[in-house]
C-alpha cells in the first residue's frame, strides 16, 4: 500500500512538473490550467462559457500571455499552489481579484485587466471618475461567469449594472417622459446607459462618449443638428439647457413647464412677459411651441421667430 | 391595435416551433458529429393575453404588448476547436418592438455583427383632427369648410363654427415607427492592431404634432399631425494600434440626415382666398437634410519619467454641412416673389451652411510619490460656424403679413475650454482624498449676450473604506461663474431687429452664478447576505440676476437594500426621493398699438414664479426558490409618484399704457401636475427537465397622469384668455393629444427549450 501511495505521489509530482515545464520554464512560476482545474473545477465550469475562456487558450490566443489561461490574469500560480491555495495567497505576483483587497491591490487588479484592455473604450480609464473613486473592474464585471449577454457584466444589463450605484437616474427613468431605457418589468430596453456614456472614461463631459452632449444627442436626433438659417443659440450649445435626458414629468423631457421654461430666458414686450392663467392657450397644449414650432432652428426664409 | 397583421407573427412563431421540433435531431446531430460543430441555445415560444386599457398611448409608448403568439430565440454555434462562432438572438418576434442580432467570426480575430430592430413611439391615441392628408406634406380641410367659416360675420361666429367642426373631427393616432439596422465588422489584424467599420441606418416614419400660427402673436394657431419620413445613415470606421507603453488610434464618423419632406402645408380655416392678412394655408419648413463628418486622432503614452505617468490625448476636426434649398417666403399667393423688382426673391438658393468643429483633449496622470496621484485634464470644443449671414430685405410673418424691414441671419459660434487639476492622496489605508480645481471657460460670438464667461472653483472628494464591507464616498464642489458685461440686445442687434428684451434679464446659461454641489453615498454589507446603501445629493445654484431664473435647487435621498434571508429567499427594496425647485422673476411689459408706441416698464408689473417638483420612486423584489432546481418565483413591485407645482405671484394694481393691452401680469397658481405609475410582476419558472423550462409571467401596470396642460380637446372655447381673466372667442385648433390613464394586465405563458 505504501509503495502504491509513494508511486502515485511520484507520478503526480512528475505530471505537475511536466505540466509546468510544458507551459513555461519552471523559473517563471506558471503552472498551467490543468493544475488550476484540479482545485477550481466548479468555478471553471461556469468560466468556460465566458469570452475569456474562448480567447485565453492555445487556439485563439494572440500572445504568450493570452496562452497562459487562468494565469493570463491571475499571474504565475506556482506560489499559490505550493502554499496550498487560498484567497490572497500566492506571493507578490499573484492576483486573486479578491473583493477583500484594498488600496494598491485594487490598482494591481485593474492593471491586470488593462494589460489586455488598454485600448478601445478603456483607453481613458486612468484618471477617469470611476478610476479615481477606487473602483475595481470586478465591481462591474464578473469575469468568471457569464451573467450578461455582453461585456461580462455583473448584472444582466448595462442599465441594471449602472443603476446599482446610480439610483437617481434609474428613478428618473420611471417618469412619464423618458428614453426607451426601462428594463425588467417595464420592458423597453432599446437603449442602455452605454449608448451615451462610456463608464471607463471619456474625453467628453459627464462620461459622454461623444465629443459633446449635443454630438451625442445628434446620433439619433440628427434633425436637430442643422446648421439652420435661424438658430436658437442655447439649443446649439447644450441640449440639457432645456431637456432632462433621464426623464421628466414634463412633455419632451423638458425640465419645467414649457411656458415657464421659455419665460426664464425671454421677457420681451407683450406675450412672452405675461404670467398667464392656467387655462390660457399659451400654457396648454404645446404652449409656446404651438406657434414657435421650430424651436430647435428653422430653415425657412420667414422663420426668424422660429414659427416657420 | 397594431398595424401589423397577425400572419407574419404566427409564421415566425411557427418557424420557431419547427425549430423546437427539430431540437432532438439537432442535439443528436451535434452529438454525433461533435468533431464539426457545437450548437447550443434556447427557443422560447408561448402566448400572451391581455386585458385593460391596452390602447393607451403611454402603455404603448415604446412597446408592443398585443395579444398573440410570442417567441424568442438565442443560439451559439461553434466549431469543435472553438475558433469560429455564430451567435444569434431574436426577441418580441413579429411585434412592433422586435429585435434580432447575428454575430459571427473567429474569437480574438474578427467579428461581424448584424442587428435589426424596431421601436414604436406612440405619442397619442386620443388625437382628433379635421385635416385630411391630401399629399405627402399637405393637410386640407374638407371642401367648403374654409369658405363657410370665412363668410361668417365675426370672430365669435367663426369660433362657434370651428367648435362645431372640431367636435366631430375624426380620431388620428400620433405615432412613429423607428427601424434600425446595423452592420459592423471588427478585425484584429494582430494583438496590437484593431480595425473597425460599421454602418447604421435609422429610419423613422409616422406623424407627430406640428403646429403653426397665423398673424402676429395673439392670432390663431392650428395643430396638425405632421408627417415624419426621415432617415439617418451613420458610417464609422476606426483603427487602433496598441503597444506596451503607447497606443495610437484614428476614427472617422460620418452622419447623413435625409428628410423626405421639406415642408408641412396646412389649411387655414378662416380664409377662403389668399390675401394679405388672411392666408388660405400656412407652411412650415421641416428639418433640412444635412451631413456631418468628424475625424479624430488619439494617442496614449506612458511617459519616460522616474515614476508612473501617462498621457492620453486626441485632436479632432469635423464639418457639418447643410445646403437644402430654401422654401419661398410664403405659401400665400398674395406674396409672390417678383424677380423683376427683387421683392420677396431669395438672395440665395440655400444656406450653404458650414460649421467646423475642432476638438482637442489632453489628460495626464502621474504618481510622483507613492500615495499621491496627480491628474491634469484639458478639453477644447470649438463650434466654428462659418455660414455667411444672409440679409433678407423683406419677409412674410406667419404667411400673413409682409414685413418690409431687413433681417439678418446670424451664425452663432462658441468655444468651450475645460481645465481640471486633481490631486489624490491616500491618507491612510482607509482614506483617499482628492482635491481639485476646475475651470470652464466659454467664448461666444458677438450675437450672444455674454462673450466671455468663466466658471471655476475647487472640489474635494473623500473615499473612506474602513473595510471591504463598508464604503463612504463624499464630494463637494463649489463653482463661481463670472462673465463679461451682459448685452441684452446683442441678438437683436445682430439680426437687425428692434430690441424688445428686458434689459435687466439675465439668461441662465450666461448669467453670473455660484454653485454648490454636495454628494454622498454610503455602502454597507454588515453581513455576507446583507447589502445596504444610502445615497443623497444637494445642489444649489444662485444666479446673479434680477430677472429670469434666479435660483435653482435640487436634492435627493435614496436607499436600497438586499437581504438573502435564506439560500432560497432573497428580498430587495429601494426608494429614492428627489426634489427640484426653480425660482424665476419676470415683468409684464405691455404696450399700446397706436403711435406713439409706449412700452411700460414698471416694477408694479413684476411677477415671480416658483416651480416645485417632487418625486418618490420605490420598489421591492422577492426571489424565492420554491423547489431547488425545479421551481423559482420572482415577485416585483414598483411605484412612482411625481408632481409639479407651478405657483406664481404678482403685485396688484398693474400699470398699462393708454389703450394698451389687457392686464397680463396677473400671476396665478397653476393646477398641480401629477403622475403615478405602479407596476407589479410575477414570474414563475418551472424547470421541468434540464432542457425544458415552463414560465408564467404576469404584469400589472397602473398609470395615472393629471396634467391640465395635456388635457385639451380639439377645441378649447375658453383658452383665449387674458391675464385679467377676460376671454375672447377661441380660433385655435388643438390636436387633443392627452395621455390617457391606463390599467393593464398582461399574462404570458412560455416554454423554453434548451438545446
Amino acid at each position: 500500500m505504501g509503495e502504491r501511495v509513494a508511486a502515485l505521489a511520484l507520478a503526480t509530482t512528475w505530471m505537475l512538473v511536466c505540466g509546468v515545464a510544458a507551459a513555461e520554464p519552471s523559473a517563471s512560476g506558471y503552472v498551467g490550467d490543468a493544475v488550476c482545474t484540479s482545485c477550481h473545477a466548479e468555478a471553471l465550469e461556469e468560466y468556460r462559457h465566458t469570452i475569456h475562456a474562448k480567447v485565453l487558450n492555445d487556439t485563439n490566443a494572440r500572445s504568450v500571455k493570452q496562452r497562459r489561461g487562468c494565469e493570463s490574469c491571475h499571474g504565475p500560480g506556482a506560489a499559490h499552489v505550493e502554499a496550498g491555495g487560498g484567497e490572497g495567497v500566492g506571493g507578490p505576483r499573484w492576483i486573486s481579484f479578491s473583493e477583500q483587497e484594498e488600496g494598491d491591490a485594487i490598482s494591481r487588479q485593474n492593471e491586470a485587466c488593462l494589460d489586455c484592455h488598454r485600448g478601445g473604450s478603456q483607453r481613458f480609464w486612468p484618471g477617469s471618475p470611476h478610476a479615481n473613486r477606487q473602483l475595481r473592474c470586478g465591481d462591474c464585471h464578473r469575469v468568471m461567469e457569464k451573467v450578461s449577454d455582453e461585456h461580462l457584466l455583473s448584472a444582466k444589463t448595462q442599465t441594471a449594472q449602472c443603476s446599482g450605484c446610480h439610483r437617481l437616474p434609474r428613478a428618473q427613468m420611471t417618469r412619464t417622459a423618458h428614453m426607451p431605457t426601462r428594463r425588467g418589468a417595464l420592458r423597453e430596453g432599446w437603449m442602455d446607459c452605454g449608448d451615451c456614456h462610456n463608464p471607463h472614461g471619456s474625453l467628453g463631459p459627464r462620461l459622454i462618449e461623444a465629443a459633446s452632449i449635443n454630438q451625442s444627442c445628434y446620433g439619433c436626433h440628427a434633425d436637430k443638428r442643422g446648421p439652420f438659417l435661424w438658430e436658437h443659440a442655447p439649443v446649439t450649445e447644450d441640449c440639457t439647457n432645456c431637456h432632462h435626458p433621464h426623464g421628466s414629468i414634463n412633455p419632451a423631457m423638458l425640465k419645467v413647464s414649457p411656458t415657464r421654461l421659455c419665460q426664464s430666458c425671454h421677457i420681451g414686450v407683450l406675450h412672452p412677459s405675461e404670467a398667464r392663467l392656467p387655462g390660457s392657450r399659451f400654457v396648454r397644449g404645446r404652449a409656446c411651441g404651438s406657434c414657435h414650432v421650430q424651436v430647435h432652428g428653422s430653415n425657412h426664409p420667414s422663420g426668424v421667430g422660429l414659427t416657420r | 391595435m397594431s398595424a401589423h397583421s397577425c400572419a407574419p407573427r404566427l409564421s415566425l412563431v411557427g418557424l420557431l416551433l419547427a425549430c423546437v421540433a427539430l431540437v432532438p435531431d439537432v442535439r443528436a446531430e451535434s452529438e454525433s458529429s461533435a468533431a464539426d460543430a457545437r450548437i447550443s441555445g434556447t427557443v422560447e415560444i408561448g402566448g400572451r393575453t391581455t386585458s385593460g386599457d391596452m390602447e393607451a398611448a403611454q402603455l404603448r409608448l415604446y412597446r408592443d404588448l398585443d395579444e398573440g403568439a410570442i417567441g424568442a430565440f438565442r443560439f451559439l454555434a461553434e466549431d469543435d476547436a472553438q475558433r469560429f462562432y455564430l451567435r444569434g438572438k431574436g426577441e418580441n418576434i413579429g411585434y412592433d418592438d422586435q429585435r434580432y442580432r447575428l454575430e459571427g467570426g473567429r474569437y480574438n480575430r474578427f467579428a461581424i455583427d448584424l442587428f435589426y430592430g424596431e421601436l414604436p413611439r406612440v405619442f397619442s391615441t386620443s388625437a382628433r383632427t379635421p385635416f385630411v392628408r391630401s399629399d405627402t406634406d399637405t393637410f386640407r380641410l374638407p371642401a367648403g369648410v374654409q369658405s363657410a367659416i370665412a363668410a361668417l360675420p365675426d370672430a365669435a361666429a367663426q369660433s362657434q363654427a370651428l367648435g362645431a367642426l372640431l367636435e366631430s373631427a375624426p380620431r388620428t393616432d400620433l405615432e412613429m415607427r423607428w427601424l434600425e439596422g446595423r452592420a459592423g465588422v471588427e478585425y484584429k489584424a494582430s494583438e496590437r492592431l484593431t480595425l473597425d467599420a460599421s454602418y447604421r441606418i435609422q429610419d423613422k416614419k409616422g406623424n407627430r404634432l406640428l403646429g403653426m400660427g397665423f398673424g402676429n402673436p395673439g392670432g390663431t394657431f392650428l395643430q396638425a399631425p405632421g408627417p415624419i419620413d426621415e432617415s439617418i445613415h451613420t458610417v464609422r470606421s476606426s483603427a487602433e494600434y496598441v503597444r506596451e507603453g503607447w497606443s495610437v488610434g484614428a476614427e472617422y464618423l460620418g452622419s447623413f440626415f435625409d428628410n423626405e419632406l421639406d415642408a408641412l402645408t396646412v389649411d387655414n380655416p378662416f380664409s377662403a382666398a389668399d390675401a394679405a392678412g388672411s392666408p388660405t394655408r400656412g407652411r412650415v419648413s421641416l428639418s433640412p437634410d444635412s451631413s456631418a463628418h468628424h475625424l479624430s486622432l488619439s494617442g496614449a503614452a506612458v511617459l519616460p519619467v522616474g515614476f508612473p505617468a501617462r498621457v492620453v490625448g486626441s485632436v479632432g476636426y469635423g464639418i457639418n454641412l447643410q445646403d437644402d434649398a430654401f422654401l419661398d417666403f410664403s405659401v400665400n399667393s398674395a406674396f409672390p416673389p417678383d424677380p423683376a423688382t427683387g421683392s420677396l426673391t431669395l438672395p440665395q438658393r440655400d444656406l450653404d451652411g458650414e460649421v467646423h468643429i475642432v476638438t482637442a483633449n489632453l489628460h495626464a496622470t502621474a504618481r510622483p510619490i507613492d500615495p499621491l496621484d496627480l491628474g491634469l485634464r484639458y478639453r477644447l470644443y470649438r463650434w466654428d460656424n462659418r455660414t455667411d449671414p444672409i440679409v433678407f430685405d423683406q419677409h412674410v410673418e406667419n404667411d400673413t403679413g409682409l414685413v418690409d424691414e431687413p433681417i439678418r441671419s446670424v451664425s452663432n459660434d462658441f468655444m468651450r475650454q475645460d481645465v481640471e487639476l486633481d490631486a489624490g492622496y491616500r491618507v491612510s489605508e482607509d482614506w483617499v482624498l482628492h482635491l481639485g480645481y476646475e475651470l470652464e471657460a466659454w467664448r461666444r460670438s458677438e450675437s450672444r449676450q455674454v462673450r466671455d464667461l468663466a466658471e471655476h472653483g475647487p472640489y474635494a472628494k473623500a473615499d473612506w473604506r474602513p473595510g471591504p464591507r463598508s464604503q463612504l464616498r463624499l464630494s463637494y464642489r463649489f463653482r463661481d461663474r463670472v462673465g463679461d458685461d451682459y448685452e441684452p440686445c446683442a441678438h437683436f442687434d445682430a439680426t437687425l431687429q428692434g430690441c424688445s428684451e428686458l434689459g435687466a434679464l439675465r439668461k441662465f446659461d450666461q448669467a453670473d452664478r455660484s454653485l454648490h454641489d454636495l454628494r454622498g453615498r454610503y455602502h454597507l454589507m454588515p453581513r455576507e447576505n446583507v447589502d445596504l446603501s444610502l445615497s443623497g445629493d444637494f445642489r444649489h445654484v444662485d444666479y446673479d440676476a434680477d430677472f429670469g431664473l434666479v435660483e435653482q435647487q435640487s436634492w435627493s435621498l435614496g436607499w436600497d437594500g438586499h437581504v438573502q434571508l435564506h439560500p432560497r429567499i432573497g428580498i430587495g427594496a429601494h426608494y429614492v426621493y428627489e426634489a427640484l425647485e426653480y425660482e424665476m422673476d419676470s415683468r409684464w411689459r405691455p404696450r399700446n398699438f397706436a403711435p406713439p408706441i409706449v412700452v411700460v416698464n414698471s416694477p408694479l408689473n413684476d411677477w415671480s414664479s416658483r416651480i416645485d417638483q417632487r418625486f418618490h420612486t420605490g420598489g421591492v423584489t422577492l426571489d424565492l426558490v420554491l423547489l431547488v432546481e425545479r421551481v423559482e418565483l420572482e415577485l416585483g413591485y414598483l411605484v412612482h409618484h411625481g408632481r409639479e407645482k407651478t405657483n406664481a405671484s404678482g403685485a396688484a394694481g398693474l400699470a398699462t399704457p393708454p389703450g394698451g393691452a389687457a392686464d397680463g401680469g396677473n400671476a396665478a397658481d397653476w393646477p398641480e401636475v401629477e403622475e403615478r405609475l405602479q407596476a407589479a410582476t410575477v414570474a414563475l419558472e418551472i424547470f421541468v427537465t434540464d432542457a425544458l423550462t415552463l414560465e408564467a409571467r404576469y404584469r400589472f401596470e397602473d398609470f395615472h397622469l393629471d396634467d391640465f396642460r395635456r388635457e385639451v380637446s380639439a377645441f378649447e372655447p375658453d383658452s383665449n384668455v387674458s391675464g385679467s381673466g377676460a376671454t375672447s372667442p377661441s380660433r385655435d385648433i388643438f390636436l387633443s393629444e392627452a395621455l390617457q390613464d391606463y390599467r393593464a394586465h398582461v399574462v404570458a405563458l412560455t416554454a423554453s427549450v434548451e438545446f
